[in-house]
């Protein structure tokens, strides 16, 4: 391939998908949507071929390959043609088990992540519930600490791999009153006690086995808590780049599956005497067509590109998953009118192409979220992370003592009513000089509807100065208000949390990035280390 | 026991052939290359072996530049080491010369089995095995199907007219495969991403000491003088059946008179 991104070993990884996935899936697509569902064979042959581990290390039985090889699988995953095969095989390698590899404890990751990697177990990821889809801090699933145990009452919906699945990773609210900052994450077994499962009727994607999930009075160990309570949000959040990458990139490949189809038909159908790819007005749709589809290509390769440099492209993975779903929804309808009649019929390739793709604009973040991000970025001003890794890993339990607190963690008290003004004093003397030296920076912090509303701080090397109101030219300007910049600076608001929801606006993000590296948190706060 | 495998990088049989401008040529613009089929069930044979005898596996093809791609494919499903004799800017070299350089460059290897598909999908000559097998003074046997190893020897069966035929022959060998050896593996990412890193020997003909203007070209034993492409096929013709007999009398006019077969 003539690419700046994809070398020789993406391509012979490429093709090896293709001849698997056209050798050993294709030929029982009629006979696996009929089914609505995949038989757990094919996940087990996966497991062996190394498709289920891309990019997770070798170490854990993964192949420790990049979000390249990633996009090589992922765009030959539709010649499947089951966009339900694509949903199951991508949630669970890249949805699913993210924050379980990145969060979770060597024990969790050896009971679930390894297993899926080999393709022993199936695993699903419930966020959605009847009540709370695009609006996930609504969720309302809790989890109740009691001894060594959380007890899950509530019920989630839309749940891929939800029946079929060997284990989930659920959203749970463990502080009702908290929205995002009361949402952690739990993994469990399927089977547990009080966990019924319901499979949906859907329109499309008839492979995949799409579930509601009842949890009542569900006891799982305290331990399958991932990474730290009331941290959620901030986890599923650090999985949305590449959850919207993954399913843009399936939308590409979808496409290019859709295009192959209609050339090949266009040449093959005859009307009036004349192959239907000699006629103009259908030849330059196809052109419009094939050139949307490899700008939106051209937009995922470079996503990607900026998530393998380690920026958090969550402007460009909106775009990429934005672009690539709405082009493939129009693409299948355009192609399926170029194949008239044939298109319609199940005979023939587009009708499922058609009805597969429908469901891409609503999954994994509607287009409309998707535009809400842009329109952030890009109207608001609002500059999403990278954010300092906040939380390291949640250290694995010492046997013997209980693993967790015996109630979840509250978040830390807020403090006293002067708390503005007594975290802004307090900078000189958390400064870390080690991260300012040399380093000099003036910032101005705004706080809508506080009494004390406006500070300048000074950094020049180990010295910060501290004063009230606007002084000088800012090099750096931060608005926000008073709640969450104390929820921040106290620890029980992630940041990037507040980046995202447009809670905090950075007019210079660098600059912002050594601020919050250069100070000690205050006593006695979680957060920030 | 150590394996050599000595392989063909091939249009894909799945490559809409099309005849280059001098008429004796293939047009190699829009071709996608491969690894032989057959080479690949030898392959097969070979890592399988390997991984429960011991040894290792290298694998050996006569070809340009752009054969590394399908010598890197055999790297990523578990040969230990490739070498590839350079036909960049040679002309057209014929089976005799092929064998003579693959002789060449294997001579010098220990080996116990030399393995190669059973033909190539490429010229389809079918004379590269015991040609090679000549040249190494070794025993060799074809249309293998099946084998089982013993001490310093192999049991093969052989599909014939009709019938299986099982031999013997000691070892070192050349093995030559048939479809239905085995079911050739996919090359895991772990291995493609491995694969990467090796590299692979390359040898040209003057370092083998093979004289190649005298088996190329007009010099080669046999030569392309003409390429054709089969006749295209014709559309089908529906003859309706609404009365049988007359849709019989039409089908034996068109036979006779258009067809020509009767
Ligand atoms: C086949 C399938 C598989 C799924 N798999 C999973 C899974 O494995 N795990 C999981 O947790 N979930 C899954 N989902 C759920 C999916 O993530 C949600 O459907 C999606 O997030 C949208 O939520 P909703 O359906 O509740 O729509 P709502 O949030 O109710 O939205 C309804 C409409 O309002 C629009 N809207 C909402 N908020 C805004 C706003 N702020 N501005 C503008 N417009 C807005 C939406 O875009 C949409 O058009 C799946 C869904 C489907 C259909």
């Amino acid at each position: 391939m003539k690419s700046i991104y994809f070398g020789e070993e993406h391509e012979l990884f490429r093709q090896t998908v293709r001849q698997f996935v056209e050798s050993e899936v294709a030929p029982h697509a009629d006979e696996w949507e009929a089914a609505r569902r995949i038989p757990r064979s094919i996940w087990r042959r996966m497991g062996e071929v190394g498709f289920l581990g891309i990019l997770f290390p070798e170490a854990l039985g993964g192949s420790g390959a990049g979000l390249f090889h990633a996009l090589s699988f992922l765009e030959e995953l539709p010649r499947s043609r089951m966009g339900g095969f694509c949903a199951a095989v991508s949630v669970q390698q890249f949805i699913a088990t993210g924050a379980l590899f990145r969060r979770g404890t060597d024990a969790l990751r050896e009971r679930y992540l390894v297993p899926s990697i080999r393709g022993e177990k199936v695993g699903a990821i419930a966020i959605s519930e009847p009540d709370a889809g695009s609006d996930v801090a609504a969720i309302r699933t809790s989890a109740v600490r009691d001894g060594d145990e959380w007890v899950i009452d509530g019920a989630k919906t839309w749940i891929t791999n939800g029946v079929e699945g060997d284990f989930y990773v659920v959203a749970v609210k463990t502080d009702r009153d908290a929205g995002t900052g009361g949402i952690s994450l739990i993994a469990m077994d399927s089977d547990l006690p009080g966990i019924r499962t319901n499979r949906l009727q859907k329109m499309g994607w008839h492979s995949s086995d799409t579930a509601e999930i009842v949890f009542e009075g569900v006891r799982v160990p305290a331990a399958n808590l991932i990474g730290r309570v009331n941290r959620g949000f901030y986890y599923i959040m650090e999985t949305f780049a590449v959850e919207r990458l993954v399913t843009a990139a399936i939308g590409i490949g979808s496409s290019i599956l859709a295009l192959e189809e209609t050339r090949r038909y266009m040449e093959s159908r005859t009307a009036f005497g004349r192959p239907l790819n000699r006629f103009q007005a259908l030849r330059h749709r196809l052109a419009d067509l094939a050139t949307e589809l490899e700008a939106a290509r051209q937009l995922v390769y470079h996503t990607a590109w900026l998530l393998e440099n380690g920026e958090s492209a969550i402007r460009e993975s909106a775009m990429s998953k934005l672009l690539a779903t709405e082009l493939n929804k129009r693409l299948v309808d355009d192609c399926l009118q170029f194949f008239g009649a044939c298109g319609y019929v199940e005979e023939y390739p587009m009708e499922r192409f058609y009805r597969d793709a429908r469901v891409s604009t609503i999954v994994a973040g509607t287009s409309e979220i998707m535009r809400e991000i842009v329109g952030k970025t890009d109207l608001d001003g609002v500059v999403f992370g990278p954010v300092e890794d906040e939380v390291s890993p949640a250290p694995p339990p010492s046997p013997g003592a209980p693993a967790f607190p015996a109630a979840p963690a509250l978040p830390a008290p807020l403090p006293a009513p002067d708390g503005l003004a007594g975290f802004f004093r307090s900078l000189p003397s958390r400064v870390r000089p080690e991260k300012t030296a040399g380093w000099k920076s003036r910032f101005h912090f705004r706080f809508k509807g506080s009494s004390h509303p406006e500070w300048t701080v000074v950094i020049d090397g180990p010295s910060v100065t501290v004063a009230e109101g606007l002084d000088g030219a800012a090099d750096c300007v931060v608005q926000s208000s008073e709640k969450v910049y104390l929820g921040i600076e106290s620890g029980s608001q992630s940041a990037e949390t507040a980046f995202l929801m447009g809670k905090v606006k950075v007019s210079n993000l660098s600059e912002m990035m050594k601020y919050v590296k250069a100070f000690r948190p205050v006593a006695g706060t979680p957060g920030r280390q | 026991m150590n394996h050599i495998v000595c392989l063909a990088y091939v249009p894909d049989t799945e490559t809409k052939i099309k005849i280059g401008a001098d008429g004796k040529s293939i047009d190699e613009s829009d071709v996608k290359w491969i690894v032989s089929p057959y080479d690949e069930y030898a392959l097969e044979e070979a890592i399988k072996t390997k991984e429960t005898k011991g040894g290792t596996v290298t694998v050996v093809t006569f070809g340009p530049a752009k054969a590394d791609v399908g010598l890197r494919e055999c790297l990523a499903r578990g040969a230990n080491e490739a070498v590839r004799i350079a036909a960049d800017g040679l002309a057209q070299v014929d089976s005799l010369g092929v064998a003579k350089l693959l002789a060449a460059a294997i001579k010098p290897m220990p080996f116990d089995v030399l393995w190669l598909g059973n033909k190539g999908v490429g010229t389809d000559a079918q004379t590269l095995v015991p040609m090679l097998a000549e040249f190494l003074d070794l025993p060799h046997v074809n249309l293998v199907t099946k084998l089982e190893w013993k001490d310093g020897a192999v049991t093969c069966w052989r599909e014939i007219e009709g019938a299986k035929e099982v031999v013997e022959t000691p070892l070192p060998a050349l093995i030559a495969a048939q479809k239905g050896l085995n079911e050739p593996r996919y090359a895991s990412l772990k291995g493609i991403m491995a694969a990467k890193k090796k590299t692979i020997a390359v040898k040209t003909p003057a370092d083998l000491g093979v004289d190649v203007a005298a088996v190329s070209g007009d010099k080669a034993a046999v030569r392309w003088t003409k390429l054709e492409l089969p006749p295209a096929r014709q559309a089908v013709k529906l003859i309706p059946a609404d009365d049988p007999a007359k849709a019989a009398e039409e089908l034996l006019r068109l036979l006779r008179d258009e067809a020509k077969v009767l």
